[in-house]
């Protein structure tokens, strides 16, 4: 970015909880609740992350009694928190938008219709989760959608960082939120990708992915306009693209190399000042495989920074799972943390590298590095930069 | 930013052939079957993306490699997520193989591409009823000189879509699709068909005001714009302006502001093409503003110039 783009509130809601509180102290702890869930007509039942708060209770906490699809519900908590956290003043800002990464949208209120039957009202096809969420905040003067797959939120970032970099707006909501449903997690399943274990991104072993899901939103602004500090800047995001397979990543991991440099041009960094990497990670053999490759490509085998994928706690939230990690990079950012792997084992045999096992708390800690990867061949990484103090 | 290729896959010879109202007009088949080369990358993807890729390959086989590829769909993947419920609840089977999830996905037209091309470069996506508008801000405020990317809509009319379309009886118009793509560059060049001025979009409806407020926003008076493109009837007699409405051109579809935007580089380079207006035959046109007001909830304003 040329100029600062400033992080000043998070809302976040998953498996792991309501806020910045509960899952800052569920890393720290390492509690990961995956509870089992049932695959239709397989006669058998995988992992998966809840929000342990109901449609009906969450309806209630906003005092949203039309809206039936979760993934615009989970989204209203995280956004609004968000705001809340970022202390701004809508009437403020001249220009303010929300830009949402979402991979169901409002799809998942249909999932039971069509199961029942039933017929399916036209009209909810002309709302979708991002306009929900604008309306439960207040006055929004624009609004975005992004669908790029477990990349969406991951774009969303960056795309609101460089409309604010450019004067288009002066303060954005971005993020994103996907809540689960049969549509995804029985597509999942027919890739067969969905390990019947909590998943172990990064071991030699690792046999899937646990789906999860969640919602989180950054509130980034120009200047610091902000009662209070903000947590840190955006330097750089990056978006490339593999160009090898519908749903499955290249091996040499292109465009994960290609996000990674060019972050770290924009932001004028050197690979030695990024001092942790939350991966895309999801325990694939292909993606932990791809991502690994590009990270010893672009650091080097002997320089490689502490990383780790938090999946290992919340799941694959897809869509929202950009603009979680995001939240989570900036908490390792903030307190110094690195949030361990404890269910690594064993190496990969083509690697010498392994992830963080035990909670790391390091004296440097100045950038962050985000890495997403998304069907389609998406790569979305994004640096961010502690705020250096004057001298 | 100049629009220097566009390619308009369309129904409108299918829209003017209906003369009921609330019917839908599709593309035969037939009218985008893609080149034997491509029968690999092509025979897994869905009718819309194919639609898509069609009229990409139009555009891409005469330019050099772009730096982005942005795609747009409104109605998503309305056909392949019903199907995909479908057989999880009720085939004996079940879900049996994952064909019909990765098609569903919203950027799969997006990733085809990419490899198709062999494009590394930023790639997204967006969806809903701005989604084309969405990627026009993204490359506007791009900002890196020397910027070339290709930039489209696509929406395809399916049996699951027509189902939907047929509870909407408010709506006296006729449904179409269409696959409308563009190469547009961040400075001028001697290709190019238009500049694209201005894009505004709001989070509410449409209405004088807003036209008023965005003219004067921009300097311009009534008189400057040529012609108004609306996606429906929108009463501008106070403010003197011409109006058109494409989607009784293209027939209705989210991302036909897509097609608006082909429509509005042809009359600008045809004076005499078959789409003006006959009062406007022959008259040289300068400017024209697309106002894609077809959603109540979010609505947006384009402005397309004339590049000589």
């Amino acid at each position: 970015m040329n100029n600062p783009v400033y992080v000043t509130g998070m809302g976040i809601v998953s498996n792991l909880g309501s806020g910045i509180e509960s899952h800052f102290r569920a890393l720290e702890t390492g509690v990961s609740n995956m509870t089992p869930r049932e695959l239709i007509g397989e006669g058998k039942s995988r992992p998966v992350g809840y929000f342990p708060m109901s449609d009906e209770e969450i309806r209630e906490n906003l005092g949203l009694r039309d809206i039936s699809s979760r993934t615009a519900l989970i989204g209203c908590l995280a956004a609004k928190q968000a705001v809340r956290d970022a202390e701004i003043d809508l009437d403020r800002h001249k220009r303010i938008g929300l830009i949402s990464g979402t991979t169901v949208d409002i799809m998942d209120s249909y999932e039971q219709k069509i199961k029942r039957g039933e017929r399916i009202d036209m009209n909810s096809f002309k709302t979708n989760s991002t306009k929900i969420i604008a309306d439960s905040i207040g006055q929004m003067s624009y609004l975005c959608t992004i669908s790029t797959a477990c990349t969406s939120s991951a774009n969303a970032i960056v795309l609101g960082a460089r409309l604010i970099d450019s004067g288009f707006l002066d303060c954005a909501i971005v993020g994103g939120c996907d809540a689960l449903c049969e549509f995804t997690f029985k597509g999942f399943s027919s890739l067969e990708l969905l390990d019947e274990y909590p998943c172990r991104p990064f071991d030699r072993d690792r046999n899937g992915l646990n789906l999860g899901e969640g919602a989180a939103y950054l509130v980034i602004e120009s200047g610091n306009t902000s009662h209070k500090q903000p947590y840190c800047i955006i330097s750089a995001g990056s978006n490339k693209n593999d160009a090898y397979h519908s749903t499955g990543v290249s091996p040499t991991g292109i465009a994960t190399q290609l996000s990674i440099n060019e972050c770290l041009a924009e932001a004028r960094l050197n690979p030695s000042d990024i001092h942790y990497v939350n991966m895309h990670g999801t325990g694939t053999k292909n993606n932990d495989f791809s991502e690994m490759n590009a990270l010893v490509h672009c650091f080097g085998d002997h320089q490689i920074p502490d990383f780790s994928s938090t999946k290992e706690y919340t799941g694959h939230t897809l869509g929202a799972s950009g603009a979680i990690e995001a939240v989570f990079s900036i908490i390792a950012l903030k307190e110094r943390l690195v949030f361990p792997n404890r269910r690594f084992a064993t190496l990969i045999n083509e690697f010498s590298i392994s992830p963080v096992r035990e909670l790391k708390r390091n004296p440097e800690m100045n950038c962050v590095l985000s890495n997403s990867l998304g069907f389609g061949g998406n790569n979305v990484a994004i640096i961010f930069e502690k705020i250096k103090q004057p001298q | 930013m100049y629009i220097t290729d566009c390619y308009s896959l369309n129904s409108c010879k299918e829209v003017a052939a209906t003369l009921r109202t609330g019917c839908f007009a599709r593309i035969p088949d037939d009218k985008f079957e893609l080149p034997d080369t491509y029968y690999h990358q092509a025979r897994r993807l869905s009718r819309q993306a194919r639609m898509g890729i069609f009229a990409v390959l139009k555009i891409a086989e005469r330019s050099e490699q772009v730096q982005a590829i942005i795609t747009s769909v409104g109605w998503g993947h309305i056909k392949e997520s019903t199907m995909l419920l479908k057989s999880i609840y009720f085939s004996p089977h079940g879900l049996s193989n994952p064909t019909l999830f990765s098609q569903s996905t919203h950027n799969s037209l997006g990733g085809a591409i990419s490899i198709i091309l062999k494009n590394h470069g930023y790639n997204t996506n967006y969806i809903g009823p701005t989604s084309f508008e969405s990627g026009l801000v993204d490359i506007i405020y791009k900002g890196s000189a020397g910027f070339s990317a290709l930039l489209g809509g696509v929406d395809e009319l399916s049996d699951a879509t027509v189902m939907l379309l047929k509870q909407d009886t408010l709506s006296h118009c006729c449904f179409g699709e269409g696959a409308n793509f563009f190469l547009v560059r961040s400075e001028f060049t001697n290709e190019a068909m238009a500049k694209i001025g201005v894009v505004e979009i709001l989070n509410g409806n449409m209405s004088n005001c807003v036209i008023n407020s965005f003219l004067s926003k921009n300097g311009l008076a009534d008189g400057d714009i040529d012609l108004v493109l609306t996606a429906r009837e929108l009463s501008v007699d106070s403010m003197c302006l011409r109006t058109v409405n494409y989607n009784a051109i293209c027939g209705k579809y989210p991302t036909s502001v897509a097609f608006a935007l082909w429509l509005s580089v042809e009359m600008l380079n045809k004076p005499t093409g078959a789409f003006i207006p006959p009062a406007l035959n022959g008259h040289s046109l300068k400017r024209i503003l697309i106002c894609n007001n077809s959603n109540d909830n979010v609505s947006s304003l384009i402005l397309v110039e004339r590049c000589r």
